[in-house]
């Protein structure tokens, strides 16, 4: 009895070895085939190959960045930064904000989007559009509701119901405006290719050219006063106003061969930012300039400037910060 | 196999044994002259496994896209950037002299001086592309200063060919895979870094070429430490067990008669070596000298017993033949399955392996009793030693274990360290574990331009993946271009890839270009012409060629290359999961994906293939020593009990593997898929022995007694001197590989031991089985 009942457990152990045997050969097999399968990775605030161009910053700190691929990413003051559900795969090129629900951001084709509830949902809105291009590059809000955005074509619009509803407010021509400014509800410039510059006094109803002392394009425009103002351009164009804007200088010298792409006064100095890591500041008169690297490892380059107290946020191939004379690249969570 | 043919053999072999004998040594004379032609060298394509899809693109593909034998040369400045004119005439003088390095693939030597690598400018002038830097370097202060904004400018340069801190150029070189010869490669491109180096620069290279050709340089230090442990094996084995000239000198003549004959026959079939199959010369020596050793053992015991020299060798040939055959028939059965894996290299050794097995059932077998019959005196072995005393005590405490009480604790704690080790196991890596190269040590000079590389670029490996096309012109499409664009960014969101570049990545630079360099531009066109425009300016002025990186010249295919931080196992499966995860929701209309070519394609292919076939192999393994078994015992359960040491083996050297961070690769897997049949012979002959002496002694516990303290002796003879061998491999090998491989058979002959000697008396004790009690 005993034999036997041996000679059975060398049997169930040889059948239970082989089976499990086999059994992991089988499993192995059909896991090889499938092969691994991708961890899950939650969508980064941003990554390497996101080129952020425009930001704005909000009296709560709450700061605003829209970019490539329809990315628009919305940091609340020493919190966290969250990607944001556009709805859309389209470049934005610039984004402004009333305050930290209310925001509208520009972009490729024509395309505005608008947020009321701080970016939880994102909407997309109509606008008069030209038959040739439709690329909207810069968008400026004020009080009131209202926002200019400017862009390919001559194209000139103007929103008063927080970026619902949109009006063109010039001719279509063939020449892109990159950025506009008003100073007031009257006065307003809008900047663009060709060393183009425009004026308004009567709130964007018409406009009129300004004579421009160069030929290369203009890029950001920024007065620190109703007289004092500053327009960069490509290939490290400066010119400065000091009479409200009616006639235009150029800097003399040549303070940088970059091009230049934001510019803000900060209550102190010009900073303007541009290609190769760039970093151009100007004294309160607009007269001493100087250029310098944000860093010398910073070579990348960076298209806009919002200024909140000390603290400057700059966008572009990277996202960073400016403040007390350092450079700090942004880290996001 | 009757037991009455065992010994007709054997009186047949030791009657002829002078023509035996002359046979052997004539066929050791006809295959003396081809065994020393083997070619030991490094044949990529034999790395590969053919058939694989991953390795079809990457042989379609490679001469356009990057093969998978690149070589990396980085140029860093000691101080400041490059940007200065003494470093830059170094690049160029680089980049121009490895035209001359053999096997080159001329249109495949990239770096900022070379002409293919363009910058395109608009200006009142109109859209030129003109080369970076070429024919001339820049001298003055200004000209230095515009190729450096020129440079970080240029996306398709800054960061790839010029470091992002502009402190270091890479200089990229691909080779003709069919006329490339590592060692050769890697000598030419160091004379020619010789001539630029100085204290002005640090030049560093790595790739696959540079890895083999450095693996290279280390074979005469490979083959001294081969024939120095088995020098040090004769040694041991004369000084502390044998005692004897003879007892010495016969497991090393097998070892140098198989040794010939294989390699004889391997030459003859055209089948090369690899420089790091030194190790399974080393295992397979390992082997022959374990038969040829457990011989000598069976008839020093039967010679004690008052029998004639040559009545000793022919007893001695008659009770081994058949444990001897099992085992080497089995051992060769375990080597032969690893030919299922379909990589050429694996099956080269699989088949040499074998061969050289079937060698040893001649060499070991037959030959060591023959040639003992020839021994003058009767007592050669007939020594008492203190060692060998020592031993004895030690198969005493044996055989008390497998008849008391404690067999039950051993096998527990065997069961237990089996379990743990099933869990540690399952960590095992498929593929490397650590960033550069494991076959060297972390601290080596290759292993640490790697990490440069990786610090400063990118990385190091690349893999490109193909968008193939229905139509022409398909890359100029939109939608096609978008979803390029799409999956490099899905893709790069792993941390291992360091960055990708595209068709779609030059449209998009050229479209910023010809609006004046405003990164606002920094896009694809919105529809086909466009996109073709922006192609034309690029194209035009240029070399036939000059695309070809990005596309073939009807634009109806586009490589898109990826730069992985390393190519570990766990890094090539999460980016081809991710790559397949994104084709899987994303393949556009019009084009296809096919992945994956480059080093990181055909190393994720092998990883693959290795994966599928590793266990395959050790099914096939057991189901081989199912059916020896069984034939030779005449009973399925004989094959438990000589399966339960292999399984042990396999489990513990794999957990091993797993927690001393060794992955499971080409060179890993022949020692462990060969090492399946390794000390399976140690069980095999105590558990022979057992059941010859139970028909003798008709009990069980006499008989487990004999065979633990008779064939189990043989065991520790023959691997006690193994694992000691492993040692100087092990401490002084300039190859980690080697030193791993060492420690790894050490392991596994001392795992088959132990398990020849506690555990299979232990087993057969607790169970009885029928087939040996029958026997009486």
């Amino acid at each position: 009895m005993k034999r036997k009942s041996l000679h059975s457990i060398e049997w169930v152990l040889f059948i239970v070895c082989a089976a499990a045997l086999l059994l992991a050969g089988g499993i192995s097999g059909r896991y090889a085939a499938e092969t691994a399968v991708s961890d899950a990775l939650p969508e980064p605030v941003l990554e390497p190959r996101d080129r952020i161009y425009g930001v704005a910053v909000v009296d709560d700190g709450t700061v605003w960045m829209a970019g490539s691929n329809g990315k628009v990413v919305r940091c609340v003051h020493d919190g966290g930064c969250m990607v944001q559900q556009t709805g859309t795969v389209r470049h934005l090129q610039d984004i402004a904000a009333w305050d930290a629900r209310r925001a509208v951001a520009v972009g490729n084709n024509g395309l505005v989007i608008v947020t009321r509830d701080g970016g939880a949902s994102w909407k997309k809105v109509s606008t008069p559009r030209s038959e040739i291009s439709n690329k909207l590059f810069k968008v400026h809000v004020y009080p009131g509701g209202r926002a200019w955005a400017v862009g390919e074509m001559g194209m000139i619009l103007r929103s008063d119901t927080w970026g619902e509803t949109w009006q063109r407010r010039s001719d279509e021509r063939d020449l892109a405006w990159n950025d506009i400014l008003f100073t007031d509800t009257l006065r307003g410039w809008v900047v663009g290719e060709f060393g183009s510059i425009m004026q308004t006094v009567d709130g964007g109803m018409t406009w009129c050219a300004v004579p421009s002392p160069v030929q290369s394009s203009l890029t950001a425009i920024a007065f620190k006063d109703r007289l004092h103002g500053v327009i960069a351009g490509l290939s490290g164009t400066i010119l400065t106003t000091i009479d409200g804007g009616l006639s235009w200088h150029k800097v003399s010298g040549q303070v940088t061969q970059e091009h230049l792409l934001g510019l803000a006064w900060d209550g102190a100095e010009w900073f303007s930012v541009g290609t190769g890591g760039v970093l151009v500041r100007g004294d309160s008169s607009g007269r001493q300039w100087r250029a310098d690297r944000l860093s010398a490892e910073e070579l990348l380059w960076h298209s806009d400037i919002a200024v909140t107290g000390a603290r400057k946020y700059i966008v572009g191939g990277t996202q960073g910060t400016w403040e007390k004379g350092r450079w700090k690249l942004m880290e996001y969570n | 196999m009757a037991q009455g043919l065992s010994e007709k053999i054997a009186e047949y072999c030791i009657r002829k044994r002078l023509h035996l004998v002359s046979a052997f040594l004539l066929l050791t004379a006809v295959l003396l002259i081809p065994s020393m032609r083997v070619d030991v060298k490094t044949v990529f394509a034999d790395l590969l496994p053919m058939h694989h899809p991953f390795v079809q693109v990457h042989e379609q593909y490679k001469d356009s896209y990057g093969g998978a034998n690149i070589v990396s040369i980085m140029v860093r400045a000691t101080e400041g950037d490059i940007f200065r004119y003494g470093i830059l005439k170094k690049i160029q003088g680089i980049t121009r002299d490895l035209r001359t390095v053999s096997g080159v693939n001329e249109f495949q030597i990239v770096s900022i001086a070379a002409r293919k690598i363009k910058v395109v400018t608009a200006g009142t002038h109109g859209i030129a592309a003109t080369p970076l830097m070429w024919p001339d370097v820049p001298d003055s202060q200004a000209e230095l200063d515009a190729l450096r904004e020129t440079v970080v400018s240029s996306p398709m340069v800054y960061g790839i060919f010029v470091s992002r801190d502009l402190s270091a150029a890479l200089i990229s070189v691909d080779f003709v895979d069919e006329r490339m010869q590592c060692r050769i490669v890697c000598d030419e491109i160091y004379a020619i870094l010789g001539t630029y180096s100085d204290a002005s620069v640090d030049i560093s290279i790595i790739g696959e070429p540079v890895l083999q050709g450095h693996v290279e340089r280390f074979l005469p230090e490979t083959l001294m430490l081969f024939f120095a442990s088995i020098a040090l094996f004769g040694f041991l084995l004369y000084v502390f067990f044998m005692r004897s000239w003879w007892g010495t000198a016969i497991p090393l003549f097998s070892v140098l008669l198989s040794t010939i004959w294989a390699l004889g026959i391997a030459s003859l079939l055209g089948i090369d070596a690899s420089p790091l199959g030194i190790v399974i010369a080393f295992l397979i020596s390992a082997q022959v000298i374990s038969y040829s050793v457990q011989a000598i053992n069976r008839f020093d015991i039967v010679h004690a017993g008052n029998v004639s020299i040559a009545g000793a060798a022919q007893r001695s040939l008659g009770s081994l033949f058949r444990p001897g055959m099992l085992s080497v028939v089995t051992d060769a059965g375990c080597k032969l399955v690893v030919a299922l894996t379909p990589i050429v290299f694996l099956q080269k050794s699989s088949f040499i392996g074998s061969i050289w097995l079937l060698c040893i059932a001649l060499t070991g077998v037959l030959l060591t009793p023959v040639l003992l019959s020839w021994l003058p005196h009767a007592d050669t072995f007939n020594r008492q030693i203190s060692f060998t005393h020592g031993i004895d005590y030690a198969l005493s405490l044996c055989t008390t274990i497998a008849l008391s009480g404690w067999r039950y604790v051993v096998l527990g704690a065997t069961a237990m360290v089996l379990t743990v080790c099933i869990f540690l196991s399952s960590d095992l890596v498929v593929g490397d574990v650590h960033p550069g190269s494991p076959l060297l040590w972390p601290d080596s000079e290759y292993n640490q331009s790697v990490a440069e590389f990786n610090r400063l670029f990118p990385g190091t490996d690349r893999l490109f993946v193909v968008l193939e096309g229905v139509k022409k012109d398909a890359l100029k499409e939109p939608h096609l271009l978008e979803n390029i664009l799409a999956f490099q960014r899905y893709v790069e969101r792993r941390p291992e890839v360091g960055g990708s570049n595209s068709i779609a990545d030059l449209i998009a630079a050229m479209k910023q270009v010809i609006y004046e360099g405003n990164p606002r531009y920094n896009e694809i066109g919105d529809d086909v012409l466009s996109n073709g425009e922006l192609l034309y300016l690029y194209v035009q002025g240029s070399n036939p060629g000059d695309i070809d990186y990005y596309t073939d010249v009807e634009y109806r295919t586009a490589g898109i290359t990826f730069f992985l931080r390393d190519h570990r196992g766990q890094t090539l499966k999460s980016v081809i999961a991710r790559m397949k995860e994104y084709i899987r929701t994303h393949m556009p209309e019009g084009a296809r994906y096919r992945l994956a070519g480059g080093i990181g394609g055909v190393t994720a292919a092998v990883n693959e293939v290795i994966y599928t076939s590793q266990l395959k192999i050790a099914v096939y393994a057991l189901l081989i020593i199912l059916v020896t078994a069984t034939i030779t015992y005449r009973t399925v359960v004989a094959a438990f009990y000589l399966m339960v040491p292999i399984v042990l083996s396999s489990i513990i050297t794999y957990a091993f593997m797993a927690t001393s961070g060794i992955g499971l690769n080409i060179n890993t897997l022949p020692v462990v898929a060969l090492g399946v049949g390794l000390g399976v012979n140690y069980s095999i002959y105590v558990f022979d022995f057992i059941k010859e002496s139970y028909t003798e002694h008709g009990t069980l516990q006499a008989a487990i007694h004999d065979a633990v303290h008779h064939a189990g002796r043989g065991v520790v003879l023959a691997a006690l001197p193994l694992v000691v061998c492993a040692l100087p491999w092990y401490f002084l090998s300039s190859l980690k590989f080697l030193s791993d491989m060492a420690l790894l058979i050490a392991i596994w002959i001392s795992i088959s031991a132990a398990s020849a000697l506690f555990i299979i008396p232990g087993l057969v004790f607790i169970l009885k089985p029928d087939f040996i009690l029958s026997s009486k």
